[in-house]
């Protein structure tokens, strides 16, 4: 049994965003303060805040686009998204001229310096349920006009708060959250160990669903794990058809661009990467246990110079074999007299 | 952390973590039964964490929820974290790193806790309050004056203030123009025994009880700023000084490191001996390398009716293999001798020095009135005189002349003593070699030895070891004792350790039946 607790906290922190968030946070107060101070748009009651994977905290290294939410709040039925999206290019143009994209249903900002892209979604209130949800254009005809989807982007940010105060590695320690560490590990196997579809998102609500089935209630990083991962493996299978329920919007599924193929290979992969935990977590030799884990969270992606995610302790060979302990006798005391000396 | 390190304590946290425990990386946190102080079981949270000192030192330990009443006392540190263990180990014999043995002295730490610590002796008041550490209170234990304000001093270092039995009164600190000698003034207190620490002037105010008043008085004004309060835990004396000073609406106490500068404390280390060797009378004869250092040994043992006899004066080139410094050269070896032991202890009252051996009654003389006589000479005509000096007296009075050198270049130290008893006999005595390295010093006749100042040192060792056999009439030791520091070609100094003219004459015996 080797759960290697530090190890895994140190590879939490090596897909860490650090550099991104900030750089992150930086541009979507830049888009902001653009948006908020156009006077159409303030009319509308423009107010923005960070969604995706980013936004609820679940993002690893290296955050290549961030998602902000642009609600108009005093927006009306008869507003034509088009026309506002329209505007909200020019405005954007405006600030950051040659960097900004008309998109289907958002704006794209490129920000070189910090190598990534702010996607400005619109929404209004949702028509039915102006109090519980937002409306997202679906598709924008050329005469500006379009058919609406509900969205709820915030609910499943409240879920993954929920869900980290509810699983915790120490039950008389609230900060001791496991859920959002677990999605950014899964989405790092994802990363090593799928190709390409299913996306982040897809993983993340398996990740909840497996929360939710399993219930676990275990002692390390390594035991949960080895459990939402094989609760994952069990249930991809059944999703090849139909996603899994979104847990934001009642009798929807979340969609995908994966094809079933891609489902079925994903299926494959992530059953193998969970017998790879298995067998980690089972593994009495600890260099040997480190270099399963380290296999099993592969290398960083989208970086300059890629590093495990996983590292091994100091004492371990990257063949998973333990170095020499150096030149004391094996067995030799520490201190050849014993207790009782004075000096 | 070497790597085995490293990897054991990798182990020692999954064994943590297969006894119940969570591991974030970080810290461990599970759960340690304990009895609490009714008899019922209790069982505690504990939050564990291996700091960069661990396994060389204990994991930290946070009581996150005792699971029952309990208020800790002692051996706590500053954020109230239990002190498990206030004794070093060797890190492969640390308990701690048995997670069983680590859980079970929590659990008892709690246990102890809860029934008040009762064979508890620890007084370490200091580590419960506030700290200031660059301040040392120095007080002579047996002669305080207590519940009322003393002068204090300052001590011979920067930081060290000295508590005196000189009192002062009252109206004296009350006037607007005091005098400079009642400024910071101290109050000393016995509080006898204390049962819990002193966390605050409200603590050290109950502990005070009716002296409280006047001395919250005498610190507002500005008067007191130190106070030293004497107390027992366990049966055991302990001291707590500390610096006082009016806040706002408080008194801020600060703690600060005492120390008893009384004799009984400066003569505790000095060894089991010392009491007795105190009223011994003991000559040191020759104040150069081996006998300032053995005079040295001799005055921290505990001996005090000394008299060191040379006639030589200290020179730039004895300094290095002798116990005086730079700042003596110039004077008389036994003035500067004399003036190194009254840096060990200022009483050097009965520390007296004079000239050289002059003639055969001057030595018997000399042997006649000292118990024991060390020739640290190197000298063949003043050890001439000693050795004669000592059979003629010595036997009849049961005093003893001690006549240590080295030799070989400190390959080999040695010490004989004088008279012999019944059927002894010295080691036999080492021939010259004629390979001496023509070291002089420039305008000065004699050679310049070339021994280490290492062997020095030992040999002053080796004869402290013979003059306290007389000294004390233990009468242990055989006439001659030698260390061969590195083997020679005659026997017995053929082989490298410590050899004995009683091991010399069981040899020979063996070998002649």
């Amino acid at each position: 049994m080797a759960t290697l607790a530090t190890q895994f906290k140190a590879a939490l922190g090596r897909i860490e965003p650090e550099i991104d968030a900030k750089n992150a946070a930086k541009a979507h107060k830049d888009v902001t303060e653009v948006l908020e101070a156009d006077g159409w748009l303030t009319d509308l009651g423009v107010s923005t805040f960070l969604i995706g994977s980013y936004g609820r905290d679940v993002s690893i290294k290296r955050v290549k686009d961030v998602d902000v939410f642009a609600r108009l709040t005093k927006a009306t039925a008869s507003l034509r998204p088009g026309k506002t999206l329209d505007h909200v290019t020019d405005v954007l143009q405006d600030a950051f001229p040659d960097r900004v994209e008309r998109q289907h249903r958002s704006v794209k900002i490129e920000f070189p310096d910090y190598d990534l892209s702010v996607d400005v979604v619109i929404a209004r209130p949702c028509v039915d349920h102006p109090d519980d949800h937002w409306q997202i254009p679906e598709r924008i005809e050329e005469d500006g006009r379009a058919s609406w989807v509900e969205t709820n982007p915030t609910r499943m940010g409240e879920l993954t708060t929920a869900a980290n105060k509810e699983f915790l590695l120490s039950a008389d320690n609230p900060n001791s959250g496991v859920y959002v560490p677990m999605v950014k590990l899964i989405r790092q196997i994802r990363r090593t160990w799928v190709d390409d579809q299913p996306g982040g998102y897809f993983f993340e609500v398996l990740t909840y669903h497996a929360f939710e089935d399993l219930q676990p209630d275990e002692n390390t990083v390594a035991d949960y794990l080895c459990a939402i991962l094989r609760g994952i493996a069990d249930r991809l299978p059944d999703y090849v058809d139909e996603g899994p329920d979104d847990p934001t919007l009642d009798d929807r599924t979340v969609k995908t661009k994966a094809t079933a193929k891609q489902i079925e290979a994903a299926a494959d992969r992530i059953a193998e990467a969970a017998d790879l935990a298995e067998e980690a977590l089972e593994e009495q030799d600890t260099c040997r246990s480190a270099t399963l884990w380290r296999d099993l969270l592969g290398p960083t992606q989208n970086v300059d110079q890629p590093e495990d995610v996983f590292p091994l302790p100091d004492y371990c060979n990257a063949d998973g074999t333990t170095k020499s302990s150096g030149t004391r006798v094996k067995g030799a005391p520490a201190v050849p007299a014993g207790r009782g000396r004075y000096a | 952390m070497s790597h085995s390190l490293a990897a054991a304590t990798d182990r020692w946290r999954e064994e943590m973590v297969a006894l119940g425990f969570s591991d974030d990386g970080e810290q461990l946190r599970g759960s340690v039964r304990w009895v609490g102080s009714g008899g019922g079981p209790a069982t505690a949270r504990v939050g564990i964490t291996p700091t960069p000192a661990f396994p060389f030192a204990p994991p930290q330990v946070l009581i996150l929820d005792a699971g029952a009443r309990l208020e800790p006392t002692f051996h706590v540190d500053e954020n109230g974290a239990p002190c498990l263990w206030e004794d070093e180990w060797p890190v492969d014999e640390a308990p701690w790193r048995n997670p069983h043995e680590l859980l079970a002295r929590i659990a008892d730490w709690m246990e102890q806790t809860a029934a008040g610590w009762p064979d508890d002796d620890s007084c370490d008041l200091e580590r419960y309050l506030e700290q200031d550490p660059t301040a040392l209170v120095l007080y002579d234990a047996s002669a305080l004056v207590f519940d009322t304000p003393v002068r204090t001093t300052i001590g011979p270092t920067s930081g060290t203030v000295t508590v005196t039995a000189e009192r002062r009164r009252i109206r004296d600190v009350d006037g607007r123009r005091r005098s400079r000698k009642n400024n910071r003034l101290a109050w000393v207190a016995d509080i006898g025994v204390v049962t819990r620490p002193l966390r605050s002037w409200n603590d050290v105010a109950a502990a005070l009880d009716h002296r409280a008043t006047e001395v919250d008085r005498l610190i507002s004004f500005g008067v007191v700023s130190l106070l030293l309060l004497r107390y027992t835990h366990g049966g055991a004396p302990g001291a707590l000084a500390l610096r006082v000073r009016r806040a706002a609406a408080d008194i801020d106490v600060v703690a600060c490191e005492s120390a008893d500068t009384s004799a009984a404390t400066r003569v505790m280390r000095a060894g089991p001996a010392a009491p007795q060797l105190a009223d011994v009378p003991i000559a040191v004869v020759g104040c150069g390398a081996i006998g300032s250092f053995a005079a040295d040994l001799l005055f921290r043992s505990g001996a005090r009716y000394l008299t060191l006899v040379d006639g030589e004066r200290l020179r730039p080139g004895n300094i290095v293999r002798h116990l005086a410094r730079v700042e003596h050269v110039g004077r008389p070896k036994t003035e500067a001798v004399r003036a190194c032991l009254s840096g060990v202890d200022p009483d050097v009252s009965r520390v007296r020095t004079r000239g050289p051996l002059y003639d055969l009654d001057d030595a018997v003389a000399l042997v006649r009135g000292h118990q024991v006589v060390l020739d640290a000479t190197g000298s063949a005509r003043a050890s001439s005189l000693l050795a004669t000096a000592a059979d003629r007296v010595g036997r009849e009075l049961g005093h003893t002349v001690v006549s240590a050198c080295v030799q070989r270049d400190g390959d080999v130290l040695r010490v004989d003593r004088m008279p012999q008893r019944r059927s002894e006999a010295h080691l036999p005595a080492l021939p010259l070699l004629d390979d001496t390295t023509g070291l002089r010093e420039r305008g000065c006749g004699s050679p310049v030895s070339p021994t280490p100042p290492g062997a020095v040192v030992a040999a002053a060792g080796l004869a402290l070891r013979v003059v306290l056999d007389e000294a004390t009439r233990e009468c242990a030791l055989p006439a001659s004792v030698v260390q061969v520091q590195s083997p020679q070609p005659e026997p017995p100094y053929h082989h490298r350790g410590e050899i004995t003219s009683a091991d010399s004459r069981d040899t020979t015996h063996a070998a002649a039946s």
